[in-house]
């Protein structure tokens, strides 16, 4: 399919629609890849603006009114931009070289500069803009958040990210192995697995550390947080990767990146509470969000719960250390689980945490798992002695307690033992009659009453 | 064609009483009988309601199927007498509209052979799907 015709064909899909659509959804139409969607948009944007982008919304086609909404390279030239800027801090750089970087027109890079002010705003620093100089203002530890921040960002907008060099194209393969055995350090001493991911927070962390103590960039961070109890041993390993990285670089490190590091290994997804605060705070959110939630029945709610709490104890971390994470899949988790998305992001708007989308997002994933995995039709078969004695009482019991259930039917012990292959796509057997042969399925004895404890079991055996 | 049979007593049998008129009623060996019965007891409770059990007597060859109704007003014996081998289609048939809430209802009403009869020929038609 040659160009042309694409872009001719996303028009005529993008004027069918009346609102948004996503990358993701152009690409499955037209059987191409995300950045073909891109580059076709551009392509379409060259002249004339025909096509308007919002991030987490997607592409639509635009009014006759000139549109002063970004495009998508304009975002991802900004993005550029504020890297490269807060690189440079404290001392930031000459505008004219700038323009001559990036190559861009003045109007462009004051349009940007403005632009990035706003995306500064939530990492309270700003951009000074006097004496031909473009600057970042703030204190090292914002810039550093910041910095972390944009340069996931980079990548998410760029590309899938594929392993962690995907981040950093500039990574030494040196450096790379020396920053994977820090991670694997901390692992090992922490007893914890780093999951996905804190695998880029972290790596991308110690990265940036390198980076500007190599540059002596770093302004001293004057920890704010004085009276914080951390756990000896976070304290004890962050400090012995501080200390490798100083010896891998051959520079003194400000002793106050310990504290820093600190922050992250907090941070990390891990089951043992390493330190002393947050565990009754993380149970109570929890606990509101999924009373909030309204499941329906048969979702495993102690599953979900430990499940939630496993993200949301660090959650409660990052949100009181100012500490962004990204999450790469957000497009797609609010594209194809709106409802769910919505509903958290709602629930948790009524409470005193500021929880940003890219967090919404993960929990989405959990909530959605816990709810994919309860509606999936249980396939049972009740058996007696006759098939039709007991059994037959237990269908309506059974069907008034699960009606979700797909109920196969009922049998004799003696025909199911004859035809078992013929029954191996059985979720459970419930049987008034004990047997005395493997089964070709769970088998479950219950008396033909069906009280309630006998309800209980079989929940209890099919949903955990 | 089905045998039912209908019982009313002041006590419940127990289980050697119970074969015996068991046996009586469906030609059947008494000791077969009973042995069948605590055999299917072992297997599982037959009680298919707080107030009404089902004693199961399940054996080859048997020539007269059907239901035998026990009862002391409080407590119901609903004895289902099949062939393992051949078991009777309309018995089956009736089952399946017997065992039902809305017909055990009905069930714990009949006082006579005539009410049982006439309950087992109104659940007969009744399928269940």
């Amino acid at each position: 399919m040659s160009n042309n015709n694409l872009d001719n064909k996303i028009l005529m899909f993008l004027g069918q629609q009346v609102d948004f659509v996503d990358a993701l959804t152009i690409s499955r139409t037209f059987g191409v890849s995300k950045k073909t969607v891109y580059r076709a948009i551009n392509k379409l944007n060259k002249d004339d603006m025909l096509v308007e982008s919002q991030r987490g919304r997607g592409y639509r086609l635009i009014d006759n009114k000139i549109s002063t909404s970004t495009t998508e390279q304009d975002e991802q030239r900004q993005i550029d931009l504020a890297i490269n800027l807060l690189h440079s801090f404290p001392h930031g750089l000459n505008r004219w070289r700038l323009l001559e970087k990036l190559y861009i027109s003045e109007s462009t890079l004051h349009r940007d500069l403005s632009a990035l002010n706003e995306f500064f705003i939530p990492f309270h620093i700003s951009i000074d803009r006097s004496a031909g100089n473009a600057k970042v203002v703030g204190t090292e530890a914002q810039v550093r958040k910041a910095l972390n921040y944009f340069l996931l960002e980079n990548t998410v907008t760029q590309q899938v990210v594929e392993g962690l060099a995907g981040i950093f194209p500039d990574i030494t393969k040196k450096d790379q192995t020396f920053i994977s055995s820090q991670m694997t350090l901390i692992e090992k001493e922490l007893d914890v697995e780093i999951l996905d991911p804190y695998t880029v927070n972290i790596f991308s962390h110690l990265y940036i550390m390198l980076d500007r103590v190599r540059q002596h960039n770093s302004e001293s961070i004057v920890t704010t947080k004085t009276n914080v109890h951390y756990d000896e041993l976070l304290l004890r390993v962050a400090r012995q990767v501080i200390n490798n990285i100083s010896e891998y670089t051959h520079a003194v490190i400000n002793p106050e990146e310990v504290n820093n590091l600190v922050l992250y290994l907090v941070g990390l997804r891990y089951d043992r509470t390493l330190d002393d605060s947050q565990e009754g705070e993380a149970h109570r959110l929890v606990t509101y969000l999924v009373d909030e939630l309204s499941l329906p029945k048969h979702v495993n709610i102690e599953n979900l719960k430990n499940a939630l709490i496993g993200h949301v104890r660090p959650m409660i971390h990052r949100l009181k250390e100012d500490m962004l994470i990204v999450n790469p899949l957000l497009n797609d988790i609010q594209f194809s689980y709106e409802e769910t998305f919505t509903q958290i992001k709602t629930i948790l708007a009524t409470t005193i945490y500021n929880v940003s989308d890219d967090e919404v997002g993960f929990l989405t994933l959990y909530v959605v798992r816990a709810l994919e995995e309860a509606s999936i039709r249980k396939r049972v078969l009740l058996m007696c002695s006759t098939g039709v004695g007991t059994a037959q009482l237990l269908q309506t019991r059974v069907r008034r307690a699960f009606p979700d259930f797909e109920i196969v039917g009922t049998i004799s012990s003696r025909e199911y033992e004859m035809n078992l292959k013929q029954f191996e796509q059985v979720d459970l057997v419930i049987s008034t009659v004990a047997i005395h042969f493997q089964p070709a399925s769970p088998v479950i004895q219950v008396s033909a009453l069906f009280n309630e404890g006998d309800r209980r079991r079989v929940e209890e055996l099919l949903y955990g | 064609m089905v045998k039912l049979e209908f019982l009313s007593v002041s006590k419940i049998p127990d289980t050697q009483t119970l074969s015996q008129l068991i046996a009586e009623r469906f030609q059947l060996n008494v000791i077969q009988v009973q042995q069948n019965i605590l055999n299917r007891e072992n297997l599982g409770s037959t009680m298919i309601a707080p107030d009404i059990s089902m004693p199961h007597v399940e054996m080859p060859n048997i020539i007269k199927q059907g239901l035998f109704l026990i009862t002391n007003k409080q407590s119901f014996m609903l004895v289902l007498v099949i062939d393992s081998n051949q078991p009777d289609e309309q018995l089956i048939a009736i089952l399946k509209g017997l065992l039902v809430e809305q017909s055990l209802e009905k069930l714990r009403k009949a006082s006579s052979q005539q009410d049982f009869e006439k309950l087992i020929g109104e659940v007969k038609n009744y399928a269940i799907g």
